[in-house]
């Protein structure tokens, strides 16, 4: 796979606006390719059954926009504008992608996995577009044109929601951490766990004589399959444990997703889990206790007297009222 | 009802011969003294007053600011650990019981984790109510009664010690993570009055270590000003809602109230949450992110949103939660009558609170074991999910209400996801949380009584949102965390009848001022709904424990009853000049604390035909004729030498508030026929009030002067009886089988 550097993409913007300067237009904006069509070496996705998502590259989206007739490639003073313009337009497909990608792997979630790529693209372009050195023509920061120009704000919110997505899966925690950042590589745990939820689901697959495909469960089961694949279930829940102990509550949502469906399969398909419950032993535990209220209070009903009160009379001059209710 | 026994004179030696009566709500108990909310302004202070200067009042003032600051302070602090010790202690507990459950439920040895569970919480409460029965009983409760009593003017004893302190911080920490049905809000409280009481008096008596500072506050007005603002600043440590403790402050506590006292006050509150959150914020993990909206007690209702056409709704959720509120605090007074009764001894205490904490584990197995709600694993932020019979991947929803605190259960209420519990599950789970919150208050443990009120209410108001869900499925409105809310306000008003600081305190917890008005309505018809049938669960004990307390008002149908009859006749009267030996004598045989001085008038008082006790000249408690006697502060008639140097203010303040018995100074033969002169020290101008005053003025002036005696006179200013709090609060407008009427209460002394 190739190994983007989370920077890498700041780098080269900054780079490009400093060697071309203001004359940079639509066309001189060509990210390098790996950035642009990483996502076909992405694909390794074992399912047959959906064909491969066709994302929109930087060159589609060109083409679209030109079909729509909106060009802005013409002379100096709208090529000025055009340099915050280029790179929303580089935004809009990067985050187009995300969002295709995102759906794509929304069931089972694989996008933690497989949306790396074009969610560090968006947000690297937003980055550099927002808080880089970035200028129009008037030298009016490109963040400031974004920002400052309307309510509604569609490329701050169109970032925002991409940022909630990636952190409300706790997707970071499915890759290597470098000192500061993240780096583009799933971490040792998530490789272990990945490769034991392949294995268990080839267990699976092996032990139902091939009836079994993942996302597909069959309908009817061959009992051996619990006896087969219980060792190898009960590592993966093991492994689960550890990494909820290693990211509490913030467990990578692709991990999340394909623990609980290993554990449907394994409960409701093949209905491996017995639990017993020995309903005896519980029985009489509550009976007992349950009895011990009623013999400690009818006890001390029976054992302690009543406690009587000592009654002290104030004097007063006049006879105080009647000890009786004094109805209305 | 008893027969009266008259007994001439007042003795220990005759108490015995008392006739004996059932214990009930309807007696007041002789052992409460009054505190002195009237500044005595005799001789010695008036001499103090001219040696002050225009400095010394504004240090004086300024350290009334800074004694409010560090009473906030400090409460949050005492909070903040309550609440670290709490979570971090549960959290060991549930993630044992989960891994325990874990394991059993593959095995035929389920019974394990139960009687683990049993065993822990039994444990953690047998300490906790160890504390409490044999280490100070006044710990027990949540405290606000209290509180409430002694801002009244009522001096509980032992009730702002360090050690009671102690006693409750970790007896609630010991009885939530014991598992009862509690909360930790109200022993807060109680701490931040403490808290209060211990800054402000710069000194500590369980420790008798005395810093000599803040001595000008060592009075029984300073005292309840600052106890006042503890109180609020307990309130705003417990639920992160300042000025809701100022408003707790002002309707459960200060009869007596002014501007610059609440603005104190609010300071005292601010500094508390400010505190509050700042450590907090620690804890989260954001340090001065004091905006965090984690921070929030109950959670933050983001989304809330209603509409007119709710308030209905909220109405009958109102009205039921007055009844059930009705509801619990008659089985409550049932229970805790029988326990006043039956259960007297410490041991039976401590046996009754750990049988309750074992039963309250069995229970929650119980559901546990029988309700199969089986959640999504992954969906809500459960912190110890329990699988139980669930399939791999899920977990049993009635588990998580009872794995976690009931602080954080309610939360879960409010706030998971709509479709997280079943409404079977909520509906069980009321039920038994109702029953086993009725039972659990009044244990001797320290138990707050807010947080098990909101999470029953929150369990029914839960259900009923799911089914209003039910019926209108598409409304945005129908969001069962709101109805939740609604649910536990209105059970917590049925249950306390506060009003406005509650309305408040929900409001800044949950952090919706606009979701007040639904909330304030709520509160103000359970609150009607429940006074129908009895008073709220406070009243209940403040009266159970037999407390003098003086309501707000005056009681109905008193207008026609006179000082003459209210007061206590045969005065005890002191002579301008008396023998040393006489007012041993009188000490001793006498209970009363407070004495008329008068001059001596012809014909002699008390005579056939005449009942005067001589012309009023001033009054004198028995706590400065204590100090007299101790500090020798009487003369040699025959030899004219001093017995000591003149004393000062300063001499009273010393042993304030802990004067000793009259048995424990020590007078010789000789001394007693030494004379001491009362009118340096006496209160040279008491309150007093002619005979034919009606019985509502009086009491007003009680209320609003924060009276500890009232000496009623005749029109020649000629002593003729003397009122106290007690005999003020024997009368008594009390519902009886249906019907209303005036009582009068008699007095035990037991």
């Amino acid at each position: 796979m190739v190994t983007i550097e989370s920077c890498y993409v700041c780098i080269y913007g900054v780079l490009m606006f400093t060697v071309f300067g203001i004359h940079s237009s639509v066309e001189n904006i060509s990210l390098p390719p790996d950035l642009i069509s990483v996502n076909s070496e992405l694909s390794q996705d074992p399912r047959p059954i959906v064909t491969e998502p066709v994302l929109i590259t930087s060159t589609d989206f060109k083409n679209i926009v030109r079909t729509d007739g909106f060009t802005r490639q013409t002379s100096p003073p709208s090529n000025i504008v055009s340099s915050c313009h280029a790179f929303m337009d580089e935004f809009s497909e990067a985050a187009a992608n995300f969002t295709k990608c995102a759906v794509h792997y929304a069931r089972p979630i694989k996008m933690c996995e497989q949306c790396y790529p074009v969610y560090q693209r968006a947000i690297a372009i937003y980055d550099i577009m927002m808080k880089g050195n970035v200028t129009d023509g008037d030298g009016v920061m490109c963040g400031e044109t974004i920002l400052n120009a309307d309510r509604v704000q569609i490329v701050v919110t169109t970032a925002m929601f991409i940022e909630t997505m990636w952190s409300n899966s706790s997707c970071d925690n499915c890759y290597m951490r470098g000192n500061d950042t993240v780096v583009y590589k799933l971490n040792d745990l998530t490789k272990k766990f990945k490769a034991l939820v392949e294995n268990t689901f080839e267990c699976f697959h092996n032990s139902t004589h091939g009836h079994f495909t993942p996302y597909q469960p069959p309908k009817e089961v061959n009992g051996s399959v619990c006896n087969d694949c219980r060792a190898i279930y009960q590592d993966l829940n093991d492994l689960y444990k550890n990494l909820e102990k290693e990211y509490p509550k913030h467990v990578c949502m692709d991990l999340v997703d394909s623990m609980n469906i290993t554990r449907l399969i394994w409960s409701r398909d093949f209905r491996c889990t017995r639990l017993h419950g020995n309903v005896a032993g519980v029985m009489v535990l509550s009976v007992f206790f349950c009895s011990l209220p009623f013999a400690f209070y009818i006890g001390s009903r029976v054992r302690g007297t009543a406690v009587q009160r000592k009654l002290l009379k104030r004097k007063y001059r006049q006879p105080p009222l009647s000890n009786k209710y004094i109805t209305k | 009802m008893c027969p009266f026994v008259d007994i001439e004179q007042i003795t220990d030696a005759s108490i015995d011969e008392y006739v004996e009566c059932p214990v009930d709500s309807k007696l007041l108990n002789a052992k409460f003294q009054s505190l002195d909310y009237d500044n005595c302004e005799n001789v010695l202070y008036q001499r103090e007053e001219r040696q002050k200067n225009h400095r010394q009042l504004l240090k004086q003032q300024f350290a009334r600011w800074v004694v409010m600051c560090f009473i906030g302070i400090f409460t949050a602090i005492i909070a903040c650990s309550i609440d670290i010790a709490i979570h971090r202690l549960s959290t060991v507990k549930y993630s044992l019981l989960k891994s325990y459950f874990d394991e059993t439920m593959k095995t035929s040895y389920l019974f394990i984790p139960v009687l683990l569970w049993i065993a822990w919480n039994s444990g953690f409460v047998l300490i906790a109510a160890i504390l409490v029965a044999y280490g100070e009983p006044v710990a027990a409760g949540s405290g606000i009664p209290q509180i409430k009593c002694f801002l009244n003017g009522v001096m509980i004893p032992h009730v702002v010690r360090l050690f009671t302190l102690f006693c409750k911080v970790v007896g609630v920490v010991l009885s939530v993570v014991g598992g009862l049905a509690i909360g930790k809000e109200g022993p807060m409280i109680h701490s931040g009055a403490v808290v209060a009481a211990g800054i402000s008096q710069g000194r500590s008596s369980t420790f008798r270590r005395d810093f000599k500072i803040f001595t000008y506050f060592r009075t029984d007005t300073e005292k309840r000003d600052f106890v006042s603002g503890g109180a609020a600043a307990g309130v705003s440590a417990a639920f992160g809602a300042p000025v809701g403790g100022v408003l707790f402050s002002l309707e459960e506590g200060a009869s007596f109230w002014n501007q610059a006292l609440t603005w104190r006050i609010f300071f005292a509150s601010m500094m508390s949450t400010f505190t509050l959150n700042m450590i907090q914020s620690y804890i989260h993990g954001v340090p001065w992110q004091l905006s965090y909206p984690g921070l929030l007690n109950f959670g933050q209702f983001s989304d809330i949103s209603y509409t007119g056409a709710e308030i209905p709704i909220y109405l009958v959720m109102a009205v039921v939660g007055g009844l059930l509120g009705a509801l619990f605090n008659h089985i409550n007074l049932k229970l805790c009558i029988f326990r006043k009764r039956h259960i007297r001894t410490p041991l039976g205490q401590v046996l009754e609170a750990v049988l309750v904490a074992a039963m309250t584990a069995v229970a929650a197995f119980l559901l546990i074991y029988f309700v199969e709600d089986c959640q999504a694993l992954g969906k809500d932020p459960i912190v110890h999910p329990l699988q139980m019979y669930c399939l791999d991947g899920q977990y049993s929803s009635m588990a998580a209400i009872w794995f976690q605190t009931p602080e954080q259960s309610v939360k879960s209420l409010f706030h998971d996801p709509p479709d997280s519990y079943r409404p079977l599950t909520v509906a069980l789970f009321g039920i038994v949380y109702f029953l086993l919150a009725t039972w659990t208050y009044g244990l001797s443990v320290p138990s707050g009584l807010f947080i098990p009120c909101l999470l029953t209410g929150a369990a029914w108001g839960r259900l009923i949102g799911i089914s209003v869900r039910g019926v209108f499925p598409d409304a945005e409105w129908a969001n069962p965390g709101k109805f939740a809310l609604v649910g536990a306000a209105a059970q917590l008003g049925g249950v306390v009848r506060m009003t406005i600081s509650l309305t408040v305190i929900l409001i800044e917890a949950t952090g919706s001022i606009s979701f007040g008005f639904p909330i304030m309505i709520v509160l103000m018809v359970a609150k009607w709904v429940g006074d129908l049938f009895n008073e709220g669960l406070y009243d209940i004990h403040v009266k159970l424990a037999g407390v003098p307390i003086l309501p707000w008002e005056p009681p109905h149908l008193t207008s026609n009853i006179m000082a003459s009859e209210v007061m206590s006749h045969p005065v005890t009267t002191f002579d301008m000049n008396e023998t040393v030996g006489h007012v041993v004598n009188v000490l001793k045989k006498d209970l009363h604390e407070g004495f008329p001085v008068v001059d001596h008038i012809n014909p002699a008082p008390n005579q056939p035909g005449r009942s005067t006790f001589g012309l009023l000249r001033g009054t004198i408690t028995r706590s400065q004729l204590i100090v007299l006697l101790k500090n020798k502060a009487f003369t040699d008639p025959t030899t004219g030498i001093r017995g000591s140097n003149r004393l000062t203010l300063d001499h009273f303040r010393e042993i304030y508030p802990r004067f000793p018995k009259i048995e424990q100074i020590h007078i010789t033969e000789r001394e007693k026929a030494c004379v001491i002169n009362l009118v340096p020290y006496m209160n040279p101008a008491p309150y007093t009030v002619f005979d034919n005053t009606s019985l509502p003025r009086i009491f007003k002036l009680f209320r609003g002067l924060g009276l500890r005696h009232l000496v009623v006179v005749d029109k020649n200013n000629e002593v003729i009886g003397i009122v106290t709090r007690k005999d003020l609060a024997r009368y008594r407008f009390e519902s009886h089988k249906g019907s209303k009427g005036l009582e009068e209460l008699q007095m035990s002394f037991n």
